[in-house]
């Protein structure tokens, strides 16, 4: 499990939930990584059996919405642009090119709606509910 | 299919590039040609000016590491560590032995996850044939796993000493603010043994893609060191004659503008100059560890050279020294009494350069007696190389000649353009503003 983030904002939320699920105690088998940048993804997404994305999603609202998106669901890229531009997209594509299975992967995002958005610490919970709900042995 | 029109050297050429793709920042590329002649050919950078030098005035000297990170994701580390040791210098410190070993170390990992990620996913891609690296990896994968496997050893030997990769937190003016535990250089040092041959089968890999050959009469420019490959220390020299001490560099070297970048444009003594690894090369080669020199030769590559694509294989033999030095200095690892040197804040002005991955770094500060800036100045290395790089395209469109197709010559100015690296959000610093009144 993977949350991408940074220090500050709503960019903060992958860490957020990676730092709280590190508290519940998951299988032994679940390693949890917070990502700076999608591009420290790629070796990350070939290396498992089976992973899960968390990210903060800039969408059209309402706030806290959440979606499950597989990889069909992720537009295409192309890697032409400066590493400033390697998105997760372009990270998750790279590793299918490399050989990833799509099915290995799943991204869960919420929708901030704004990068200065405070993060809620409902929305923190609510992601948890979920990480935890796909663990476990009948999801 | 082209016709003979499309390829008649004297027809109205017309190359309009509006965003260069696979480099670092944004920019473009304008390019006029009529009647067999270039007649223009600009490089824009057009990213808004960054102010950083003007945000830095007033900041106690222990913030300003924190904030000359954020001129860059790419090479942070080069602006610290620039930044530092001009400061350092402002403040009489000598630099300790631990102190000079560590800040190799994570140089080392700035240069290798740069160059990795450059050669792998930016240039690589031109030589063989393919739009981008994502299409490229679907048929050359091990070689792309393997490029982005030595990325990710830089980025934790930057982790290790930085505490992240990205915008590092643990440089401080007079060293580091935490030593590195011997556990955790011990896992490293079996990680750099591990990449050691991944390395030199990278170097081999990049020697061998089908570059083009682009002999060019060029200065090349880079710090010198009388006992090590230089990257934090030593004068600066070029190869027709330059030896300076960093505190002369704003008497040789100017920056003027251009109407159509942001970016300034550097002169040493009013020319061009080249700077990174394959300047670095002609001017230090002989100081690289025999290892590496003994892979250069291996290889077959020669340095000094003219031949400005040989910057790729420059950029990959400095990515085995980063492997190859590092285990030299971490497998003698010892924990030190304390990872900084004590000092007093003082006023004065220092300068300061470094080799950041892409070249030759200035920095220029001067502080009040509390230690705060009154004033900065940085010069990446991409507005120093800028002007040499719009010199190396027009040369290099004159030496393919004008009889090939715009897509073809678009390619090839495209291929130049990249063969620098080029960071083109870092170039662009502080514009003057002058104001004429009538």
């Amino acid at each position: 499990m993977a949350g991408i983030g940074s220090p500050h904002g709503a960019d903060r939320l992958g860490w957020a939930v990676i730092d709280a699920l590190g508290e519940r105690g998951l299988p032994e088998a679940v390693a949890l990584r917070a990502c700076r940048t999608p591009s420290e993804l790629t070796p990350l997404l070939l290396a498992c059996s089976r992973a899960l994305v968390i990210d903060a999603l800039l969408g059209d609202g309402p706030a806290g919405a959440i979606h499950w998106l597989k990889m069909a669901d992720l537009p295409g890229a192309a890697l032409r642009l400066s590493s400033h531009g390697v998105g997760l997209v372009e990270a998750v594509q790279l590793a299918a090119a490399l050989g990833m299975p799509e099915d290995r992967l799943q991204v869960l995002v919420l929708d901030v709606v704004l990068p200065q958005s405070d993060i809620q610490p409902a929305w923190i919970d609510a992601l948890v509910a979920q990480v935890t709900a796909a663990l476990s042995p009948t999801a | 299919m082209t016709s003979a029109a499309d390829r008649d050297p004297n027809r109205e050429i017309r190359i309009d590039v509006p965003l260069l793709t696979r480099v670092e920042g944004e920019g473009a590329l304008e390019f006029t040609a009529r009647n067999g002649k270039v007649e223009s050919l600009f490089l824009k950078i057009f990213e808004p000016p960054r102010l950083f030098e003007k945000f830095l005035e007033g900041k106690d000297f222990s913030e300003v590491p924190h904030v000359a990170a954020r001129v860059c994701g790419v090479c942070p580390i080069a602006y610290q560590m620039t930044s530092i040791r001009a400061m350092e210098h402002v403040f009489g410190m000598v630099e300790d032995p631990w102190v000079h070993a560590m800040r190799r170390i994570v140089y080392y990992g700035e240069w290798l996850q740069s160059h990795a990620l450059h050669i792998n996913l930016f240039a690589a891609p031109d030589f063989l044939g393919f739009t981008d690296a994502i299409e490229m990896a679907r048929r050359h994968g091990d070689d792309v796993k393997r490029g982005m496997h030595l990325q990710a050893l830089g980025n934790d030997l930057l982790r290790m000493l930085g505490g992240r990769s990205v915008h590092p937190i643990g440089l401080r003016v007079g060293g580091f603010h935490r030593a590195p535990t011997k556990h955790e250089v011990a896992d490293l040092v079996d990680k750099l043994l591990a990449a050691r041959d991944t390395a030199r089968e990278f170097v081999a890999w990049a020697a061998g893609l089908p570059c083009p050959v682009d002999e060019q009469d060029f200065v090349s420019i880079a710090i010198q060191h009388p006992h090590e490959y230089a990257i934090n220390e030593g004068r600066l020299v070029s190869d027709r004659g330059l030896n300076i001490a960093f505190a002369e560099y704003p008497e040789r070297f100017r920056e003027h503008q251009v109407a159509h970048s942001t970016a300034h444009y550097s002169m040493l003594d009013g020319s061009s100059y080249f700077l990174g690894p394959l300047a670095r090369m002609n001017l230090n080669f002989s100081q690289l560890p025999e290892e590496v020199q003994d892979l250069s030769h291996e290889l077959g590559l020669k340095f000094p050279s003219r031949d400005m694509f040989q910057n790729i294989a420059a950029r990959a033999l400095e990515c085995y020294l980063a492997v190859v030095d590092s285990l030299n200095i971490l497998q003698a690892y010892r924990l030190p009494s304390r990872p900084w040197t004590e000092f007093t804040p003082r006023a004065g002005v220092g300068h300061h350069c470094t080799e950041a991955p892409r070249g030759m770094i200035y920095h220029r500060f001067e502080l009040n007696e509390r230690g705060e800036v009154l004033s900065a100045a940085m010069i990446p290395p991409t507005s120093q190389n800028q002007a040499r790089l719009e010199q190396n395209l027009n040369s290099a469109m004159e030496h393919f000649g004008l009889d090939h197709s715009d897509e073809e010559l678009c390619e090839l100015c495209e291929k130049v353009i990249r063969n620098y690296d080029p960071c083109l959000s870092c170039s662009t610093h502080f514009l003057k503003l002058t104001v004429h009144r009538e």
